[in-house]
């Protein structure tokens, strides 16, 4: 066992904190809080961040990628953590949209598409979830119909994040009756006639994700991705491709714990026994946290994820909870006021518990891995 | 970067595993407990070499480090296999193969005879014991010191400001008494040390930060003994779901089982993550490496035990009783989550170290 960096990835690692410290320090001001006020700010950070060699990490390098191997990629995680990099707010152009684009898209979507990832002027979003469809995917209803050349899709799709600020969607469609095999997967422009947006506000009383109405929208057969019938097995390769991401968490835990530890460091709250023991076992899991992502990433490069790769959010998405309450807590009643901005602790408070629900809910995630890694019976 | 065992660390386990399989199942755990001498399992540690772990090969040991303290660890805590004296005499081989030629030589002769084992508390992590020397005599009182009854040499460590002075007092000297501390973990040994003006021998000294070197290497030691006892009880766990049927089908077919497996699976693996990086560390002598293994320790102390706890409720009444197996892994799951400091004792040095 070694945890130190290999020689030819120290090398990286420099010249990725260099570049990220970088472009951090030219960005204008604090991050705004708001999707809608992020949203120049991401793109102005991500075209330097484009301009730097960084967009598209993972992605080959014939698509204006790096080709970065799992491990620089999780170097980079780290030190975007470090950086104090903002919110990306296009992770599913470039984690999601993207790559599948670029394993089962045609040459014109991918010369279409993939620059504007990169650069950061496309947002994309994800219209999977269904009123009807969350933890089971494939009960959807949206239907595709053909209509000469093209589509006309209708039907409805929920918990669409950041589909307000999106200029293209990936969904997916029912063409046929089978369960699984009658699904279909589109690249869907949100301009197009008979898209309706409208914002879902959670229980802060934030429009953070979207309710997206689709009637009798047309689509080109261009914008297919994919056989005909054939969108499942799309969509289950867009959802693991973001296994870096999420076998290494994707909160800035790191930011998180030091902030808690200064916040705690010389109050009153320091001299609470159980203050300080509350603070080492929050701190103790989020080192540990490192190493479950740094184990998954290892199984995953030698090609059979391991026991390690399925733990992650079952470890992650409790963590940040409790992390985000503990100093919450610190802060009395005065962390829960409404009035101005919200204490920015509560609000990950509350997103955390988002976070246990979105893709695939704590208890979804529980059923996956007593049945597939530990081998326990289907009911 | 590389996060798992080395080919050669690999063997290691192999070795250990099978041998705890041949010569330490629960069946012989169980005899040489119930006959209340579990010096076979020292004898067996000592025929294997697991007595040098920590000592290099030209000292007279069989090499390694933390890393294969770890290996061991992990192995006899699956298989709840005694080997306190075995632990106590690795703790103490770094220091003495540092503390000049004298140490080293009791250091060596540990390896194949009754070793020399530090006295410290058990119940706190490692630290000095509060040693009173005046004239080469030493008076002190230690609870829970483990492998204590077994051992041919006492080391005291002695707190001299920047080094630590390491002192050997023999057992048979005046004013030594060891009482046995049975626990109810009978893989235990611990025993109550107490030193009355006993005479003693200076063996050299070291520096104030080999201590707590050694301070890590126990609380990362004690973590990977219940990482293996509470995988073990994983193991257990789920065969027994999978074949218990309760209203026609295999009990593990029900959601609150399988929900509780996972979450056993979590903790398991996180404990596993903790105890890899904190034996790394400590073998690297990373700057990091207290912190690591209070992390490892902590951690491993409280998610062990809920792992524990969550075996024993899915076994049901069978696995309540003393003939089932399980008792001996749920046992030294709750002695090693105290022995060397519990959670809290370990989450204090987290907060020491962050500077809160």
């Amino acid at each position: 066992m070694d945890f130190r960096d290999a020689p030819e990835d120290v090398e990286f690692r420099l010249e990725a904190r260099r570049a990220l410290e970088e472009i951090v320090a030219s960005l204008p001001g604090e991050e705004p809080a708001t999707i809608e006020a992020k949203l120049p700010y991401f793109r102005d950070f991500q075209a330097k961040l484009n301009k730097a060699g960084y967009a598209g990490l993972s992605w080959p390098r014939e698509y204006g990628g790096r080709d970065a191997t799992l491990t620089e990629q999780a170097i980079f995680l780290e030190e975007y953590d470090r950086a104090g990099a903002p919110d990306r707010l296009n992770t599913l152009g470039e984690g999601l949209a993207g790559p599948t684009i670029i394993d089962f898209g045609t040459e014109e979507q991918k010369a279409r598409f993939l620059p504007g990832i990169l650069a950061g002027e496309e947002i994309w979003c994800q219209l999977f979830s269904e009123p009807a469809a969350g933890s089971d995917l494939a009960a959807l209803e949206a239907r595709a119909e053909r209509d000469g050349d093209g589509w006309r899709l209708s039907g409805q799709k929920v918990w669409t994040s950041r589909a307000q600020v999106a200029s293209y969607g990936i969904t997916l469609a029912r063409t046929g009756p089978d369960r699984h095999r009658g699904i279909t997967y589109f690249l869907l422009p949100m301009d197009a006639p008979g898209v309706t947006v409208r914002p879902l506000r959670h229980m802060l009383g934030e429009a953070e994700f979207n309710e997206v109405f689709l009637d009798d929208v047309p689509v080109a057969d261009g914008l297919r991705v994919g056989e005909v019938d054939g969108g499942w097995k799309v969509a289950m390769a867009t959802l693991s491709y973001e296994r870096v991401a999420l076998a290494t968490g994707r909160v800035n835990l790191r930011k998180l714990l030091d902030e808690l530890v200064e916040m705690v460091r010389g109050s009153e709250a320091a001299a609470d026994p159980a203050v300080r023991r509350k603070l080492a076992e929050l701190y103790a899991r989020a080192r540990i946290q490192r190493v479950n992502g740094l184990r998954a990433l290892a199984s995953l490069e030698g090609g059979t994820p391991g026991p390690e790769t399925s733990i992650g959010k079952l470890f992650s998405a409790p963590l940040v909870e409790d992390v985000a309450d503990f100093a919450v807590s610190l802060r009395g009643l005065d962390a829960q006021l409404e009035e101005g901005e919200l204490d920015p602790w509560l609000r990950l408070a509350y997103q955390a518990r988002g976070t246990s629900i979105a893709g695939g809910t704590t208890f979804i995630q529980r059923n996956i891995v007593a049945e597939r890694v530990l081998g326990l019976p289907r009911a | 970067m590389r996060v798992t065992l080395s080919e050669e660390q690999d063997f290691l386990r192999e070795a250990v595993a099978g041998v705890v399989a041949r010569e330490a199942s629960f069946a012989a755990v169980r005899e040489w407990t119930d006959a209340g001498d579990v010096s076979p399992a020292d004898e067996m540690a000592r025929r294997q070499g697991w007595t040098g772990i920590g000592l290099a090969e030209e000292a007279g040991g069989q090499g390694g480090g933390a890393i294969e303290l770890m290996v061991l660890a992990e192995q006899l805590g699956y298989g709840a296999v005694p080997w306190d004296p075995t632990l106590a005499g690795c703790l103490a081989l770094p220091l003495l193969a540092a503390a000049g030629p004298a140490a080293a030589e009791l250091a060596a002769a540990g390896v194949d005879g009754p070793g020399a084992i530090l006295v410290v508390d058990g119940g706190r992590p490692l630290s000095f014991p509060g040693a009173a020397v005046a004239d080469e005599l030493i008076s002190l009182t230690a609870r829970h010191v483990p492998g204590a009854a077994a051992a041919a040499h006492l080391i005291v460590a002695v707190d001299a400001g920047d080094e630590v002075e390491l002192r050997a007092v023999d057992p048979g000297a005046a004013g030594v008494e060891i009482a046995p501390l049975p626990l109810v973990d009978r893989t235990r040994s611990s025993a109550a040390v107490s030193l009355d003006r006993s005479p003693s021998t200076a063996l050299g000294t070291v520096p104030a930060t080999a201590l707590t070197a050694t301070a890590s290497l126990a609380a990362m030691a004690l973590a990977a003994d219940s990482l293996g006892a509470a995988a073990r009880l994983l193991e257990l766990t789920v065969a027994y779901v999978a074949e218990r049927r309760q209203f026609g089908v295999p009990v593990g077919s029900f959601q609150a089982v399988k929900h509780a497996a996972a979450q056993m699976l979590v903790d398991v693996e996180a404990c596993r993550s903790a105890v890899s990086y904190a034996a790394w560390a400590v073998d690297d002598g990373a700057e990091d490496a207290p912190l690591a293994a209070a992390v490892a320790k902590s951690h491993a102390a409280v998610a062990t035990s809920r792992v524990a706890d969550r075996a024993l409720f899915l076994h049901g009444a069978i696995g309540y009783t003393w003939e089932h197996d399980l008792q001996f892994l749920f046992k030294r799951v709750k002695s090693d989550a105290v022995l060397f400091g519990s959670a809290a004792a370990h989450q204090d040095q987290i907060a020491t170290i962050l500077g809160v």
